[in-house]
């Protein structure tokens, strides 16, 4: 019954567009670790915030939510430089409680800025409707939801800018040197603060594509984005902290394992699969996640 | 340069009298004032200043946890199972429910016994969340899923509003004070003093001959056991209610900043920082919104952490120690 | 090209350099040698802008430059090769070289450069393709030094580019450091090994607990009592009979 192949493409696809939203904030876990060693704990209410920025573009000044989306990454990204310039620089260097302070003291910030400036507006959930919420794709097998293939199609094109930025120019080859060693960086004359600067201003403008996403296909609140912070987190860690390859590939494997573990197991296990992994690997293979590579 | 734990125990006074001192000065309040809502603000501050010393023991072993709420949380839930489905009455279960949120922590101190700072925290992190699942999910024929439980009160049903709200301040005082005394003994004690050679440096210590893994095991079920005490307890006196709301992350930060307010690895920071943060909190709430608070105290938060990095008992200290310095000199 | 004067430096409230003065002129192969924690690192590092003098000067090229950025000094043309190598792991080793490549201004003379290097060491152009991770130890310091002269400073610095290393390898590396010299380089070279370093050194600096305790030209300072008996197991004079190694 349930093994109809075009109903597992569309739980394939379902995985695919879910993992898109993991990979986007892994990646940029991954990036600002790789370059600052720091995790930002604060990613999910990032990642919420772009979301809210491309509801209100679409919501208040009718936006499309699709041109809405870049507005709400420069917007986003903007923020995480100014998190980056007052809250992470003056830390540097000091005891490294204060950085998880500073990073656990965001959570509660950003959400309770959002949800100050939101709820009120628009009761508890809001969700981003684009015009083309009821239209599909008829490939045969199975319905693509035109929504799907947009955001699939996005979140690539966004990727490929990344991996060409990171790989084919100058300033990414600079970003991979301050991420592999910080002190051969500087004495190659790269100026490592700004590298940073802009790890964590990218990274925090993937979050806000990722909960753009996130936002389009299902009801969100500033709360919602905790859950698929700390998915990110288990697969930031299966995929070696700094690793943008592990991010990108564990990112969408999760959404897709997800996506068979919801559809065969019922949804009281979809929030569990990335427990249980994380839990798998602590126990088999605990020296793993020491690897940080990039 | 940080001052060594030797150091630091020379200079710290007796934990006994300080002891003395915050139940004289609760009796001295609770002597002027019957005032309800101040008894309960208190005695939520007692409350929680044991699950701020939980969190800061395990971290005085170099173990930064951001999943605290794990253990409270379980705490209540247990103890108010054991009095609600097999009749204990509070006052025991109160006790023997923190067991199971002690025996975690030794699940999740042997699990993460290779994982430092940021490893550490995304992983306790991650596990709040875990748990707060399994109690909605898994084990929600037990625990009546997001609706929650009731929890039967600590105390006698006859009480008036009055002598129930006394009642419960002393007992959360009695509480905290007896935590405090244990924790503050414990820092001094040759366990301690291994927790903060771990916390130093971890090689160091393994080096030293400190057994790294037992410790830092040990220190997790310690803090197990403290933050599920805080947790029933609060649940049987305060909120007399539980739900996995307990699971949320604000729960897991608090401690947090309660103890870097106060003042990290000393067993009188979580006490004080609780009590200034909380009380701060109370009267920030009745000017600005829920929001607005919270989003002021964490900013508050940082600039503790700017400019007084060792929180602010040290603050109080000095003070104390400028006040007594005097007859000294004259000695 | 480089006065240092009265330079201190701490570790948090721990003193490392208590008032260092040296200089190295142009063109010149200047060695500073001590024992191990006698802080030649630390000289180093604060010179490349790692740490921050607490006191003291640095003058490079007539212009002060304590307290700079790292990023700041290497752009005005020093290069460190730190103790440790400090590659960059995931890169390959041409990478490696052409990151350090954009520190010169002119682009084609970074191919000039990149050829010259790799003539100068050819194992690394056989790996040119090859992750840094995967070179042995030997290699690595070669790619470290490889990666210093691509930004053609005005000034080396080498930090103990013989520790740990076999003897050929070590024979290769100050063979080059003699061929830079002769070139008309100026070096300022770290070393425990006083032998090595004062060889190809013009002139040496001794440094104890973080001081000078002597200076002079390298052979002067081969024969002093001091540096026979402590530091090459020698009597303190007459004619050596080959000691204790
Ligand atoms: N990162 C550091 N933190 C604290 N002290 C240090 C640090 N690095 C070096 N030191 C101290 O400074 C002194 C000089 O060290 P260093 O410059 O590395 O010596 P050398 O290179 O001559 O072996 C030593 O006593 C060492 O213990
Ligand atoms: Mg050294």
């Amino acid at each position: 019954m349930i093994l109809d192949p075009g109903v597992l493409l569309q739980v394939l696809i379902w995985g695919l567009v879910i993992g898109s939203v993991y990979m986007l904030l892994a990646t940029g876990l991954t990036l600002i670790f790789g370059v600052m060693k720091v995790i930002n704990f604060a990613h999910g209410e990032l990642m919420m915030t772009g979301a809210f920025l491309t509801f209100l573009l679409w919501h208040a000044l009718g936006l499309h939510p699709y041109l809405g989306v870049f507005v709400s990454m420069a917007g986003v990204g903007l923020l995480g430089i100014a998190v980056e310039r007052l809250g992470f620089r003056p830390l540097r260097g000091t005891a490294k409680i204060n950085e998880i302070f500073l990073s656990i003291a965001l959570i509660l910030i950003l959400q309770n800025a959002l949800a100050r400036a939101f709820i009120p507006y628009f009761r508890e959930y809001a969700q981003i409707r684009t015009p083309y919420a009821h239209r599909v794709f008829d490939l045969g097998l199975l319905n693509l939801r035109y929504d799907f293939a947009i955001l699939l199609g996005l979140t690539w094109a966004v990727m490929l800018g990344l991996y060409l930025l990171l790989f084919r120019t100058e300033f990414g080859r600079e970003m991979r040197g301050t991420s592999q060693n910080r002190l051969a960086a500087a004495l190659m004359g790269i100026d490592v603060g700004r590298i940073d600067t802009a790890s964590f201003g990218i990274g925090a403008g993937l979050a806000a594509l990722a909960g753009s996403l996130y936002g389009i296909i299902n009801p969100f609140s500033p709360y919602s984005g905790t859950l698929p912070a700390i998915k990110a987190f288990a697969v930031i860690i299966l995929g070696g902290l700094g690793s943008i390859r592990g991010a990108v590939l564990g990112g969408l494997l999760y959404g897709v394992v997800e996506g068979f573990a919801t559809f065969f197991l019922g949804g009281a296990w979809r929030d569990a699969t990335a427990f249980i992994l994380l839990l798998l690997v602590l126990l088999v293979r605990p020296e793993g996640i020491f690897r940080e590579r990039a | 340069m940080a001052p060594t734990a030797a150091s630091r125990a020379r200079r710290t006074p007796p934990s006994l009298g300080i002891a003395l001192g915050m139940v004289a000065g609760a009796a001295l309040l609770l002597a002027v004032t019957r005032e309800l809502f101040l008894l309960q603000v208190l005695t939520f501050v007692f409350i929680f200043a044991i699950y701020a010393q939980s969190w800061n023991l395990v971290a005085h072993s170099g173990q930064f946890s951001l999943g605290h709420a794990t253990f409270l949380g379980l705490g209540g839930y247990a103890s108010i199972l054991l009095a609600r489905n097999l009749g204990l009455p509070p006052a025991v279960s109160l006790f023997v429910g923190p067991l199971l949120p002690a025996l975690v922590g030794l699940g999740i101190g042997r699990l993460c016994v290779r994982l430092r700072e940021w490893y550490l925290g995304m992983v306790t992190f991650g596990f709040t969340a875990i748990t707060q699942l399994l109690v909605v999910e898994q084990f929600g024929w037990l625990t009546n899923r997001w609706d929650g439980l009731e929890a039967p009160r600590l105390l006698p049903a006859g009480l008036s509003v009055e002598g129930a709200a006394v009642g419960n301040y002393l007992i959360g005082l009695g509480l905290m004070v007896a935590t405090y005394l244990a924790v503050a003994s414990l820092m001094r004690s040759r366990t301690g003093l291994a927790f903060a050679t771990i916390h130093d440096n971890e090689l160091v210590a393994g080096v030293s001959g400190v057994d790294v893994r037992r410790y830092r095991i040990l220190a997790m079920g310690a803090g197990g056991y403290l933050a599920g005490l805080a947790g029933a307890l609060n649940g049987h006196t305060l909120t007399r209610h539980i739900s996995p709301g307990v699971f949320g992350i604000e729960d897991s930060i608090w401690p947090l900043l309660y103890s870097i307010a106060g003042g990290l690895r000393t067993p009188e920071g979580p006490i004080l920082g609780t009590l200034v943060v909380r009380l701060f909190w109370e009267l920030m709430l009745r000017r600005l919104g829920g929001f607005e608070s919270l989003i002021t105290i964490v900013l508050m938060l940082a600039v503790i952490v700017r400019f007084f990095p060792q929180g602010l008992y040290p603050l109080v200290l000095r003070g104390v120690a400028a006040v007594g310095a005097r007859p000294a000199v004259r000695r | 090209m480089l006065a240092v004067e009265g330079l201190e430096v701490e570790y948090g409230k721990v003193r490392a350099l208590w008032g260092v003065s040296f200089r190295v002129d142009r063109g010149e192969t200047v060695a500073i040698i001590g024992p191990n924690g006698a802080g030649k690192s630390t000289i180093l590092r604060t010179i490349a802008g790692v740490l921050r003098p607490a006191g003291g000067r640095i003058a490079f090229r007539d212009r002060e430059i304590g307290g700079l950025a790292a990023h700041q000094v290497a752009r005005l043309g020093v290069a460190l090769v730190p103790e440790g190598r400090e590659v960059f792991p995931a890169m390959s080793v041409v990478e490696n070289l052409l990151l350090a490549g954009r520190l010169q201004r002119d682009r084609a003379r970074v191919r000039e450069t990149l050829e010259w290097v790799y003539d100068t060491f050819p194992r690394l152009a056989e790996r040119q393709r090859q992750a840094a991770a995967t070179l042995s130890g030997g290699e690595q310091q070669m790619l470290a030094i490889a990666r210093a002269l691509m930004a053609d400073p005005h000034l080396l610095m080498l930090d103990e580019p013989a520790t740990g290393l076999s003897p050929l390898v070590v024979d290769r590396i100050f063979e080059v450091i003699r061929a830079l010299g002769a070139r008309g380089a100026t070096t300022l070279l770290v070393e425990q090994n006083v032998h090595l370093a004062l060889e190809v050194a013009a002139r040496g600096y001794v440094l104890e607990r973080g001081r000078v305790i002597l200076a002079g030209d390298a052979p002067r300072l081969l024969d002093h009592p001091l540096i026979r008996e402590a530091y090459l197991g020698l009597p303190a004079a007459g004619p050596g009979q080959g000691g204790g190694g």
